[in-house]
């Protein structure tokens, strides 16, 4: 991840119900969305979170097994989509990378970064790899699944991202326009 | 579609759409049966057209189709005015047989 989107920006953050949290980019006809979030718990539980099968069902995806580094799971996501992922970087608890179907044409590549910040963590995740036709739906379909995290760890009801979809579908849609 | 109405777990469905879009997870998570169970019953609701799924890269939902339950609505407005008619005359009715009650006590 380059320098300059490593920016914090506590607008972002702090704009999370109303607007829209996530940014996409292009390089060539590929297209990357990136999310960032924070959140008040420390990065020993939100790496549980967004790595134990337990925790994951909760808030995005059915994963059968434990996955190693390596490794191959087949999950389940609340979008509706299921498919393998493969583990390349496992380093707990702040680094965690997955390619999702792996060798498949819609094969992308998903990042997730934990920082540590006083009480809280900042989490940056990215999803790189996307075709530009499909990136504004992986914009608006990552929001909802930070903003579910989110509920997760507030002790809440997650999963349910598809009213929060279509509010999110426009802006990022408009996003998308003004990369092509 | 009054087939795909009988149903107490698609009537559930239905209720839940009414209100806005929602996942499988979701609508799975209303009911006390299983995935192949909440499947079937989406696919009967599809095939009756009064749910669609609706499909942006990965994610999928449902949403309600209001057009069957329109024209529903309209094939039963038609015997509403019939029982309007009867209830009007039943009013009638009564109306009478009041009016010859009171005759009677008064006369």
């Amino acid at each position: 991840m380059d320098e300059q989107t490593d920016q914090i920006s506590t607008d972002q953050a702090g704009a999370r119900r109303s607007g829209v949290a996530g940014s996409l980019r292009a390089s060539g006809d590929r297209a990357t969305v990136r999310m960032q979030d924070r959140y008040p718990t420390h990065p020993e539980d939100l790496w549980a979170a967004v790595t134990e099968p337990e925790r994951l069902a909760r808030w995005i995806a059915v994963v059968d097994g434990v996955p190693g580094l390596g490794g191959t799971v087949h999950a389940r996501f609340t979008s509706g989509w299921e498919g393998d992922v493969r583990v390349e970087v496992c380093e707990p608890p702040r680094r965690l990378i997955v390619t999702s179907a792996p060798g498949r044409s819609d094969e992308t590549t998903i990042e997730a970064v934990l920082t540590r910040d006083g009480d809280s963590t900042l989490l940056v995740v990215e999803e790189r790899g996307i075709s530009l036709e499909q990136v504004a739906a992986y914009g608006a379909g990552w929001q909802a699944h930070i903003e579910d995290l989110a509920a997760h760890l507030a002790g809440r009801d997650a999963g349910g991202w598809a009213t929060r979809w279509t509010e999110l579908a426009p802006a990022y849609a408009e996003q998308a326009h003004s990369l092509a | 579609m009054l087939q795909a109405l009988s149903d107490d777990s698609r009537r559930t469905m239905l209720d839940r759409l009414k209100r806005g879009p929602a996942t499988v997870s979701e609508l799975a998570g209303l009911l006390p049966i299983a995935r192949p169970g909440v499947s079937r019953h989406l696919r009967v609701l599809r095939e009756a057209g009064l749910v669609d799924v609706r499909r942006a890269a990965q994610w999928r939902y449902y949403v309600i189709r209001p057009e069957p339950l329109a024209e529903l609505d309209e094939w039963l407005s038609t015997y509403r005015v019939l029982w309007g008619q009867r209830l009007d005359a039943l009013h009638t009715e009564v109306s009478r047989g009041k009016r010859e009650h009171r005759s009677e006590h008064d006369g």
